[in-house]
């Protein structure tokens, strides 16, 4: 019988190749690729969530007992999760399957880096005293939802971009079938307010938790000023849309570079000391 | 004799006094060690190590003690002394606090996810159709305006202008 981390260290490579068959589908045009994509990114999505309800259970056969989500591991696994399922729901909400190819790389960037990086351990360890507390499970999911819309909205700047430089002279296939940017520009708008106010309740159970173990709502650590910032980043973005008007390249590289913070935020802060060490590894 | 740490005691045959500032279950892997401090009555102060296995440590190495008045327990002449036994008292330390405004801290929280709902979903924004008799007809003119989101405000119009010139189009076929 596999355990929990060996089966999401195979869920990978169904990232791979879900990311290989969005890719041929833009490439070679085909529609099957893209059915095919779809397929594979569903069923590896049904084999990642199955794998995190196993090692919950794992984790109460050991004794310890609790949510999946405790340490940079289990913290990736949960980000590539957060991504595939906000990723599956635009596409079907869009019925457009050209953005798999700038997601699910991120779901398996994610989990390739939980897996395979020789720093990360997948083993299930106790709880940290100061995690124990359901503000855990509210303050992981949803700042990793917003997280993951921020990564999709990142996808869609990047799409956005490169959407430009499709010229009728040109007559380049993979840029043709990237939708056209008005839809980019405003599902980039509708990620960035989900992933905002995900964030905002993150940050607000982050402070509610923080209150009651540390005995103080914000103690400038690392992690919550740069989650500050990544804050101020897409308030600054979202403020230039709705009062100035502002769209397409500027706010696809505010995009970008917020999502850069987010990453910062999340990896960056390790290499800093910090009331959030236990997130390390 | 026993002794607290950090309070002075006299030594008995009068030179001074003593005092325990330091106990260590394991000093330096050698096992248990106080550090003591020596005030003789005018002269001057000095401080040496007192380790319980002192035999032990001689035998693994000789002439551990020689090689530092620091670690000499009869640095002190004439006494000589020596750690029978430490015994450890353990507390806890307790922080606590109150916090009258908590409630205060949840209304915030609260008006701050309900005002970005209101900001994000909810916005005024008006509608306006102009019908003008020209002479080959009439013109149908759509304008609109909102108080903030002018993208969102443009992409609902430009939606509602569609389905009016479809329904137009519909009409003029049948």
């Amino acid at each position: 019988m596999l355990n929990s981390s060996e089966i999401l260290s195979y869920i990978t490579f169904v990232y791979f190749f879900s990311f290989l068959f969005y890719l041929l589908m833009m490439v070679m045009g085909k529609e099957i690729f893209g059915r095919l994509a779809t397929f594979v990114t569903v069923a590896g999505f049904g084999g990642h969530t199955f794998a995190i309800a196993l090692r919950w259970i794992e984790s109460y056969q050991l004794g310890i007992g609790h949510a999946p989500l405790s340490n940079l591991y289990e913290s990736l696994i949960f980000f590539a999760w957060t991504i595939a399922l906000l990723y599956l729901v635009v596409e079907w909400k869009t019925k457009n399957r050209t953005i798999g190819a700038f997601a699910t790389p991120l779901a398996f960037l994610a989990m390739a880096y939980a897996s395979y990086s020789p720093g990360i351990s997948s083993g299930i360890q106790p709880l940290v005293p100061a995690l124990k507390s359901n503000w855990l499970i509210a303050h992981v999911i949803t700042c990793f939802f917003g997280y993951a819309a921020f990564g999709l909205a990142f996808g869609l700047s990047l799409m956005f971009l490169l959407k430009k430089l499709d010229l009728p002279k040109r007559n380049n296939f993979f840029l043709r079938i990237i939708p056209e940017s008005s839809l980019l520009d405003e599902l980039t708008y509708q990620m960035t307010v989900i992933g905002f106010l995900l964030l905002t309740l993150g940050i607000i159970t982050g402070s509610v938790w923080a209150h009651s173990a540390w005995g103080s709502y914000w103690s400038w650590d690392p992690k919550e000023t740069w989650s500050l910032i990544t804050w101020l980043v897409y308030a600054a973005l979202l403020h230039s849309r709705m009062v100035r008007g502002w769209r397409g390249n500027k706010l696809a590289t505010m995009s970008i570079i917020g999502f850069c913070c987010v990453l910062f935020t999340y990896f960056g802060v390790n290499y800093l000391a910090g009331l959030h060490s236990y997130a390390q590894s | 004799m026993e002794a607290e740490v950090g309070k002075a005691f006299p030594l008995p045959g009068q030179e001074g006094e003593a005092v325990v500032t330091d106990a260590r279950s394991d000093f330096m892997r050698l096992g248990p060690a106080v550090h003591m401090q020596i005030r003789p009555t005018g002269g001057e102060e000095i401080q040496f190590w007192v380790f319980k296995n002192y035999e032990m440590i001689n035998q693994r190495f000789p002439g551990f003690f020689e090689r530092s008045p620091k670690l000499d327990p009869g640095s002190f002449k004439p006494y000589v002394f020596s750690l029978e036994t430490i015994s450890m008292r353990y507390y806890t330390g307790l922080q606590v606090s109150r916090d009258p405004g908590v409630p205060l801290v949840w209304a915030g929280f609260v008006s701050i996810v309900i005002g970005l709902f209101v900001t994000f979903f909810l916005f005024h924004r008006m509608f306006w159709v102009r019908l003008s008799t020209g002479k080959k007809g009439v013109t149908v003119a759509v304008a609109g305006m909102g108080n903030k989101n002018p993208v969102g405000v443009e992409r609902e119009l430009e939606a509602l202008a569609g389905q009016l010139r479809n329904k137009l189009e519909a009409l003029k076929t049948s």
